[in-house]
């Protein structure tokens, strides 16, 4: 609790108002201290809305006295002139004026003496609305808007703009924030903080215990006209408030009839709170299904690509097969018909020789070309094995065997390949080493086959974070946009899916586009380590 | 749905950006201005100069514009009234006995001129003081009181003239308010003086609210409103600066006092209503009572004070109408006055709901409801028919600003 100034800026003695036979207020007393905002609150009916009226001096009070900074006032324009000013639950605003004079209306350059002759100065005013307005966070058409053509919204914050430009002592707020999006809300929250720490005195009325807890210092709750509870708001709680809004006066002896009107009004009042909170609860419980019915969505979003994922393994798995039996099928022909025809063959002549071991000329002949004949066949031999696995990566490494077999190939295809590997590469894990030659094999046949290209450019570049990036780029006529894997394998195209596979067995990235100016650009990043 | 269109209107049409489209903006919201008027006008000198010749002349047009000076000074104070909101019925009797008091103190009682004058004004205000303090505090209709006022002072005007019923002006000072010429270079200068100060303020705020970075009206309707002021000022001082004697000898030319004061009392009155504190006030308590009082508007000073002027003022335009006609009888101020003078503000554009309106539509109204009495003078047509045309004209000015303030309405909401 801060320090009290001694006198406090707006006080109230016993104010009481009454509407013909009905009494709206009774006896209340309170006062406010600068810089202090003191919440107000009671049910619909409790008087609220009349005690802000008598504070505003729009209406005169039957008994009692209102001061403020110590003066009494008999009218509106008195209560202004003492500093006091009001922000009321609904604008009332004159239509046909323009934003900046509603703004300043009624306080155009000070409380002097005389001043309703003065002219006031339009510029300066609609200077200082712009600054006001932008210190609320409003936007206007115009400033010279005619407030007729203004939303109620933006009535409301202009409301909030006149009490702004007047630069008061003491605030009294109607709280109208009901009616304003969250932003303004929050506006009219940090305007009334940054008047506390003015020293503006402010009572804040309003219904929404939120507001009111998040600003006060001390909450006044109003019941039937009486005030029935002071209480400091960190020493309190809702359930307190709440209790002493809508508890009934047990001291009064009540007559079973009005006992029953009673009940049946407190009934009623709790039925309405009930049905609120329900509302509230199925307000929230279709924000909860909304957000499960997102969830399920990403949810089967999820299981369907794993079903393709899982149909493209299979695929995979199902191609390897055959790719493998095709290759066994394939080596077993070039064994039967190459390498064991010539041994065949070889054998015979080793026969013949036998039968011709009397002629030592003869037999060196017959050995010389056998000689021959095995070192083709070795050769043969070595051709197949170098088919199945290229001699050169295991001995001199995949920098050597790039080479070696893109030169080969640019060679055979007649197409310029221009290889780039940096030197700080060293040995890699031996399956890095034969995926990323594979790839290059199977991009550049790729190339051959279907880019039409004159020029094939190879990347092979050490990235940080120990990855490995592979960049193929030749300046053919590019991919057919956009490239679908699974389309292409489809079709019957297994290049490019061949190449992911690899990479994804590698656990690299890989990614396929067209390049800026024609051509098609692969790029592969494989982590050093796999 | 309407606004939102109305929205985008003026997002796609900044204020002034173009002459048509701020045509358009204002015809849409129902926002016309003087621009009726001024074609009705136009219509109606049309109208009589091809019926009657002579209604053009120089001659016709100062006796018209000293004809109107009067009922336009009245005018003028009913405007304040209707921009409140409220009525004063009471303001064609107020000026017939503003002028008796003037006429007996003058002539039977020997007063300096002067005086007399500002005695005759000093009982205006105080009426309109009175008569103000009842509808202020008393709630009681302004339509009532008012009323009240007209049948007390029309009787107040007979008891004061006495049984004779009529006092002839003879002084000077005071026939001359009316009926003096003004040189003809003072008028001119006078001309051209206004016509360059009101250039001069208006390009002098243009310059620095553009330099202020504020919205500003386009160049182009900045110039058009100075050259319409201009060519009206200069063309009417150049007319009543033509020899208007049939004879030629001695010359009759120059600018009429009673227009000069007019003339005056409009400038001063538009500058009070548009610059002054008061009248923004004014136009706040006519517009919306009650966001007047929670702006902390002194909203019974501001009501007193009005009907306070418009008393004043219909005292300024008996005193005129008595200086023109030499004479104050028991007549005067009443017939069609207090009604040429409220039909006059609500024909220049004044709303009768308050809160809307300009000083100057005093004078297009008296315009034209003397434009209308004058030629059919000029016809001598029975004011049978006269009657008649001026209701015909006042119904089709109170209908336009009905229809434009419910099509205001529905652009609004």
């Amino acid at each position: 609790m801060e320090g009290r100034a001694p006198n406090p800026l707006l006080e109230c003695v016993e104010l009481a108002r009454q509407f013909g036979t009905l009494h709206v207020l009774h006896n209340v007393s309170f006062a406010l201290y600068p810089g202090e905002i003191v919440g107000l609150t009671g049910q619909s009916g409790a008087g609220k809305s009349v005690l802000v009226r008598l504070l505003s001096g729009l209406d005169a009070p039957d008994s009692g006295t209102i001061m403020v900074d110590g003066c009494t006032f008999a009218s509106a324009s008195q209560a202004q002139q003492l500093g006091l000013a009001v922000i009321h639950q609904q604008p009332v605003l004159v239509e046909h004026l323009d934003a900046t004079s509603t703004i300043f209306l009624g306080h155009e350059g000070g409380r002097r003496r005389w001043s309703w002759l003065r002219s006031p100065n339009q510029r300066e005013l609609e200077q200082r609305a712009l600054r006001i307005l932008a210190h609320l966070g409003v936007t206007l058409p115009s400033i010279q808007e005619r407030v007729g053509n203004l939303s109620g919204e933006q009535r409301h914050m202009l409301a909030i703009a006149q009490v702004v430009a007047r630069q008061p002592k003491v605030v009294v707020v109607d709280d109208p924030s009901g009616q304003l999006r969250p932003e303004y809300q929050q506006a009219l929250l940090n305007q009334l903080r940054e008047w506390r720490s003015q020293g503006v005195a402010i009572l804040f009325s309003s219904q929404n215990l939120d507001h009111l807890f998040a600003s006060t210092s001390r909450i006044l709750v109003l019941r039937h006209g009486r005030l029935v509870a002071d209480e400091p708001t960190a020493s309190t709680t809702r359930e307190q408030i709440v209790q002493a809004q809508i508890a009934s006066d047990t001291n009064r002896e009540h007559t079973p009839l009005i006992w029953a009107l009673d009940s049946f009004y407190r009934a009623r009042q709790q039925a309405e709170t009930l049905s609120e909170h329900q509302h509230v609860l199925e307000h929230d419980l279709a924000a909860q299904n909304a957000l499960n019915r997102q969830l399920i969505a990403q949810l089967a979003e999820q299981v369907s690509s794993l079903d393709r994922a899982n149909l493209a393994l299979q695929d995979a798995q199902r191609r390897l097969l055959t790719e493998r039996e095709q290759e066994r099928k394939a080596l077993a022909r070039e064994l039967h018909d190459q390498v064991i025809q010539d041994l065949v063959s070889l054998n015979y002549d080793i026969d013949d020789l036998h039968s011709e071991s009397h002629d030592p000329a003869a037999v060196q002949t017959r050995l010389t070309d056998l000689r021959r004949e095995i070192r083709t066949l070795i050769s043969t031999l070595r051709t197949i094995c170098g088919e199945l696995r290229p001699p050169t990566i295991d001995s001199l490494g995949l920098e050597a065997a790039i080479q070696s077999w893109s030169s080969e190939w640019g060679a055979r295809a007649n197409i310029a390949v221009d290889v780039q590997i940096d030197s700080a590469l060293g040995r890699l894990p031996e399956a890095v080493e034969i995926s990323l030659f594979r790839i290059v094999q199977e991009a550049l046949s790729n190339v051959r086959k279907h880019a039409q290209a004159s020029h094939v450019s190879i990347h092979l570049r050490l990235m940080p974070q120990r990855t490995i990036q592979l960049t193929i780029a030749d300046n053919g006529r590019g991919l057919a946009a956009p490239t679908d894997l699974a389309a292409l394998a489809a079709s019957g195209h297994y290049g490019l899916l061949g190449i992911s596979e690899r990479v994804a067995l590698v656990h690299g990235r890989f990614r396929s586009a067209n390049r800026p100016g024609g051509g098609t650009l692969i790029e592969v990043e494989v982590p050093q380590q796999s | 749905m309407n606004q939102l269109s109305s929205q985008t209107q003026s997002n796609l049409v900044p204020d002034g950006s173009s002459l048509m489209g701020t045509l358009r903006q204002r015809v849409r919201q129902g926002n016309l201005g003087p621009l009726p008027v001024l074609i009705g006008l136009a219509l109606i000198a049309i109208v009589f100069q091809l019926l009657n010749d002579t209604f053009l002349t120089p001659v016709n047009l100062t006796n018209l514009m000293k004809q109107i000076a009067a009922t336009g000074t009245i005018s003028v104070g009913v405007v304040l009234v209707l921009l409140l909101g409220e009525v004063d019925l009471s303001v064609g009797a107020v000026s017939g006995f503003s002028a008796a008091i003037m006429a007996v103190l003058s002539v039977n009682a020997h007063w300096p001129a002067l005086l007399a004058i500002a005695a005759g004004i000093v009982v205006g205000g105080l009426i309109g003081l009175l008569q103000g303090f009842w509808i202020a505090t008393f709630r009681v209709p302004s339509f009532v009181v008012s009323l009240a006022g007209l049948l007390a002072w029309q009787g107040a005007l007979l008891r004061v003239l006495g049984t004779t019923g009529t006092v002839n002006l003879t002084d000077p000072l005071i026939t001359n308010l009316a009926n003096a010429l003004l040189p003809v270079w003072l008028g001119w200068v006078l001309g051209l003086g206004t016509v360059g100060l009101y250039a001069l303020l208006l390009l002098r705020e243009h310059q620095r609210r553009r330099s202020a970075e504020l919205p500003t009206a386009s160049v182009l309707m900045l110039g058009l409103r100075i050259g319409l002021v201009a060519l009206a000022t200069l063309l009417m001082i150049g007319l009543m600066s033509i020899n208007r004697n049939p004879n030629v000898e001695p010359a009759i030319r120059g600018v009429p006092m009673a227009v000069v004061i007019f003339a005056v009392l409009l400038i001063v009155f538009d500058y009070v209503t548009q610059r002054m504190r008061f009248g923004r006030y004014v136009f706040a308590v006519g517009g919306n009572i009650e966001a007047a009082r929670r702006a902390g508007i002194n909203v019974t000073g501001i009501r007193i004070s009005v009907f306070m002027l418009a008393s004043a003022l219909a005292a300024c335009g008996g005193i005129l109408a008595g200086s023109r006609l030499y004479a104050v009888n028991q007549s005067s101020g009443s017939g069609d006055v207090l009604l040429n003078a409220i039909a006059a503000a609500v024909i220049g554009g004044t709303s009768l709901f308050g809160g809307r309106g300009r000083i100057w539509s005093a004078l297009l109204g008296a315009l034209v409801i003397g434009s209308i009495a004058n030629g059919m003078d000029l016809l001598a047509l029975p004011s049978s028919i006269k009657f008649m045309v001026t209701g015909a004209v006042l119904l089709a000015a109170v209908t336009i600003d009905a229809v434009t303030r419910s099509r205001r309405e529905t652009n609004t909401r």
